[in-house]
């Protein structure tokens, strides 16, 4: 009965060795974290990222590695990356621990493409009193070219202030009426993002109705 | 799992009909660590941007307020309820029911343009229901036994996070946890083992305590809808470690079910 009670006892002691190797009390991975600044802007720029605040209790953290979700990656607790092109990018990072344990964590970085910056110029013009003046049925040439974008231009659209409109980068126009307009140029870039510039044109000249110079625009009735 | 539950409550239930001697009733209570180490190492990195924003708001002149890191889900009350039928004078067969829970919170605010409000909650319960087996080692009087089991664990995690990073804040910060509330379960089966020492106090009643520990690992817990449980929100589904040590003060009532009233002699 002795013998069947001590192998019972062997055998069990043997299960809680077994098993009891496998419960992990107190022992925790490493766990990633870390901080980027800034977080969003228009590109070009450079972010830093800062992964000291990862932490392993007991237990350093021998290899940190980056990716910065645009192809490009690094290691060390503390790195900067400059993105140049737009999009949303997800940042991660993984530490590992001096027993080989990994950990990951991500943030999203919004690189954000820089909106077109439009500007026309005008021909031919005179000068009069300090002022640029065109002729009334005169044409002029009205030039977009010199507007800019990181990736290029897709769209020109003219608003001649009397409602008139037209487009492409090089448009040829002509007032009717002597007045003042503003001409409202707004460029759209490949990305869909649009600004606007604006110039008062003083338009002189006859009124083809008979009225003479005028200081506005209008038609006749 | 539900039929292997089924079965030890059959057990339990037809013991008393099966096997005609003595029956001993344990029920004890006391201290369990629980390991949990996946939600432990969650735990972890939300104390860490815990500290990161606590550090801020002292260095920003604009924000003010702290909130405490949250304790490791670790420790926690633990009951235990079982019967044992002696079928030799050193051997016994029975079954063990087990219930553990253990608890974690921080609450507070940083407080700058707006309020920003930091709520945490995380509540971890286990049930176990087993079939055992105890070994008396020792009995003069003293009583010196050791029990195995094996048997079907559940556990269930509340958890309830509100966390509002301070708009003033000047970075973006990994690992901020994802808000909302729910409950997650799941069962596993699971080995259990422990040594008891109990010495008779009076005519049938024995006062006793317990070292105990049991290995279960849950992988998967799912809420109502059958989601699974990413507490941090990293896409990786977290499973419970929910491998155990207990320390359990325990009292013990024996109750005689021979016909003639006195407990069978060893067979």
């Amino acid at each position: 009965m002795k013998g069947a009670r001590l192998c019972l006892l062997l055998g069990a002691a043997l299960l809680v060795g077994s098993v009891g190797g496998c419960i992990e009390f107190g022992v925790t991975q490493p766990q990633a974290l870390f901080t980027a600044s800034p977080a969003g802007h228009v590109i070009p720029f450079t972010a830093s990222f800062d992964g000291t605040l990862s932490r392993k209790a007991g237990c350093d953290i021998v290899s940190y590695v980056w990716t910065f979700g645009d192809g490009g990656g690094a290691t060390g607790p503390l790195v900067d990356h400059t993105y140049t092109a737009d999009g949303i990018y997800e940042v991660t990072l993984t530490v590992i621990d001096e027993s080989g344990a990994s950990d990951c964590t991500a943030v999203t970085v919004d690189a954000e493409n820089p909106v077109p910056t439009a500007t026309f110029s005008y021909s031919p013009k005179s000068t009069m009193d300090g002022a640029y003046i065109i002729g009334a049925s005169e044409w002029v040439t009205f030039d977009a070219s010199a507007s800019t974008d990181d990736s290029g231009i897709t769209a020109y659209a003219w608003d001649f202030g009397n409602g008139d409109k037209a487009s492409g980068a090089v448009v040829e126009y002509r007032y009717t009426y002597p007045g003042s307009y503003n001409v409202v140029l707004t460029v759209t870039d490949d990305d869909g993002d649009a600004s606007s510039y604006t110039q008062l044109i003083e338009v002189i000249g006859n009124n083809p109705c008979g009225s003479g110079s005028g200081s506005s625009g209008g038609s006749c009735s | 799992m539900k039929g292997l539950a089924s079965i030890l409550g059959i057990l339990v239930l037809s013991g008393g009909v099966t096997l005609a001697g003595p029956l001993e009733l344990s029920f004890g209570g006391g201290l369990g660590a629980v390991s949990l180490t996946s939600f432990n190492g969650i735990i972890d990195s939300w104390n860490g941007v815990l500290d990161e924003l606590n550090e801020y708001s002292l260095v920003d002149p604009e924000v003010s307020g702290s909130v405490r890191n949250l304790a490791k889900l670790s420790t926690g009350l633990t009951f235990q309820a079982a019967e044992w039928y002696w079928i030799l004078d050193w051997l016994a067969l029975g079954a063990r029911f087990e219930y553990e829970t253990a608890t974690t919170a921080t609450s507070g605010a940083y407080v700058g343009g707006e309020t920003s409000v930091v709520n945490i909650s995380l509540e971890y319960q286990t049930i176990g229901i087993l079939a055992a087996a105890r070994v008396a080692i020792l009995d003069i009087g003293v009583r010196l036994s050791a029990d195995v089991g094996l048997g079907y664990y559940r556990g269930t995690l509340d958890h309830a996070v509100i966390f509002q990073v301070p708009s003033e804040y000047p970075k973006a910060l990994s690992g901020i946890p994802p808000e909302g509330s729910d409950r997650h379960a799941g069962g596993t089966v699971g080995f259990a083992a422990q040594l008891a020492l109990d010495v008779p106090v009076m005519s049938g009643f024995r006062l006793g305590a317990a070292v105990g520990y049991r290995t279960a690992m849950i992988g998967t817990l799912t809420n109502e809808a059958g989601a699974a449980l990413d507490l941090d929100g990293d896409e990786i589904l977290d499973e419970a470690n929910v491998s155990a040590i207990s320390v359990r003060l325990a009292i013990s009532l024996d109750i005689d079910l021979s016909l003639d009233g006195e407990k069978e002699q060893e067979l």
